[in-house]
């Protein structure tokens, strides 16, 4: 009875061991000075990140998703927030403010509430007057920080989440770096 | 009196039949923001709003929100999904996780606890899914993030939600998001344009558009006029004739 519980939670360590491995980091053989391509995280401090804002509209640079709610079109601005459109006429769109939002790719909306990504918190936003949307609460870490590169077969500097949230990542040439996925 | 009280109940009808898309076009004109009902997302979303519930998903697992104070969401469970996990789309009963590895089934009828019912596996590739009756459409797509994917449509039975089976793949150039209202499915191309579908016959979908110019991203069919965004801003196409999407606007991307 013990050895097979023993077993199990060996199997388990290993499982485990296995899991850690393929979600990130795994540490190469040391080798003195070895100088290599790689990736390093690319970090914004969260005082920065945690800025709202409500302001005029502004132009479509990188358009994201989009979101219908009645006669309103919200679109993403990669990374940096939400257009607000009056669509009521969807032959004259008509651009009505924008809220900056640092890191923001997603959004949804219930009755006059926008949930919005920022970065690693989420947002609840009162747009119930879409000209000064308002901070109604965050809810901090709701989202894991991106602690390894959207690329794999790759070295990179091991992230610190410390440091701030990491917005992306450069490609570098780096001494001995410890983290390859 | 009574035709109209009649007249009221088949709009009301038609509003309800319309609110799983989210809003009902009564929405009154000067209004601001209505509140009521949810809106609609794409198919690349991964935020979905049910009832009392804001479900997001990142690339492991499911995080639930209790929104029945939509001013105070409370942080509630997390189902773990998998990895690779990339967009949700709720429809019904259910909600349906596009993943690098394919496309998971979570019944909903809890909506603090979804359960899995099943999963479509394929080769890894990204794709999102949208849902419609007894069909689901998913797009695979490959490149750098998405492995070492194909670029498909697979049309799925679900039927049998706990036995979803492949009616059909059709082949694409590198598709993204897409969306279906009635018989009319457009998908993103990318940087290819927008196909449109005659999708009556799921099982023999007929291309009766294909629009080469827009670099497009995601689409939402709505009310007869098509939300598309992609690199060159955001344009809105009237869908009547699905032969013949007539172009009502564009705003276009600053210059840079």
């Amino acid at each position: 009875m013990f050895k097979r519980y023993l077993s199990s939670n060996v199997a388990g360590v290993i499982i485990a061991m296995l899991l850690a491995s393929l979600a990130g980091c795994t540490s190469e053989p040391e080798e003195t000075l070895e100088k290599k391509e790689g990736y390093r995280p690319i970090y914004m401090p969260y005082e920065q990140i945690r800025q709202f804002s409500s302001t005029s509209p502004r132009p479509l640079e990188h358009a994201g998703k989009i979101y219908i709610k009645g006669n309103y079109v919200f679109i993403n601005e990669l990374n940096k927030g939400i257009h607000i459109i009056n669509n009521q006429n969807p032959a004259s769109p008509q651009p009505v403010s924008f809220v900056s939002v640092p890191g923001n790719v997603d959004i949804a909306v219930k009755g006059n509430v926008l949930y919005a990504d920022n970065a690693v918190d989420l947002l609840a936003l009162d747009i119930s007057n879409p000209v000064d949307v308002k901070l109604l609460k965050r809810i901090e870490n709701a989202f894991p920080n991106q602690v390894f590169p959207p690329h794999t077969g790759v070295s990179f500097e091991c992230a610190d989440p410390a440091k701030g949230v990491i917005v992306g990542w450069e490609k570098v040439m780096l001494e001995n770096p410890k983290c390859y996925r | 009196m009574k035709i109209m009280f009649k007249q009221l109940f088949v709009l009301s009808q038609l509003c309800l039949a319309t609110l799983w898309l989210g809003s009902c076009s009564m929405d009154s004109s000067n209004a601001p923001v209505s509140p009521g009902n949810n809106g609609i997302g794409g198919s690349m979303a991964r935020f979905a709003v049910v009832g009392n519930h804001l479900y997001t998903v990142n690339n492991t697992s499911l995080q639930i929100y209790d929104i029945s104070q939509p001013a105070d969401p409370i942080k509630g469970n997390v189902v773990k999904l998998g990895v690779g996990i990339e967009t949700i789309f709720p429809y019904a009963n259910q909600l349906f996780i596009g993943s690098q590895t394919g496309m998971h089934i979570y019944d909903n009828q809890n909506p603090d606890r979804p359960t899995l019912v099943s999963r479509y596996d394929h080769v890894q590739s990204c794709d999102p899914v949208v849902v419609q009756g007894n069909y689901a459409y998913v797009t695979l797509r490959d490149g750098n993030t998405c492995r070492t994917g194909q670029n498909l449509l697979d049309v799925v039975d679900i039927s049998n939600l706990s036995a979803p089976k492949l009616v059909q793949s059709y082949p694409m150039k590198h598709p993204h998001g897409l969306g279906i209202d009635g018989d009319i499915l457009f998908v993103c191309e990318g940087q290819f344009g927008l196909k449109v579908f005659d999708a009556s016959d799921p099982a023999n979908l007929v291309q009766t558009q294909f629009i080469p110019g827009v670099k497009s991203y995601d689409v939402i069919p709505h009310n007869q006029v098509l939300l598309l965004t992609g690199e060159d801003g955001l344009y809105q196409y009237r869908y009547t004739d699905p032969q013949h999407l007539e172009l009502l606007s564009k705003i276009p991307v600053a210059v840079q």
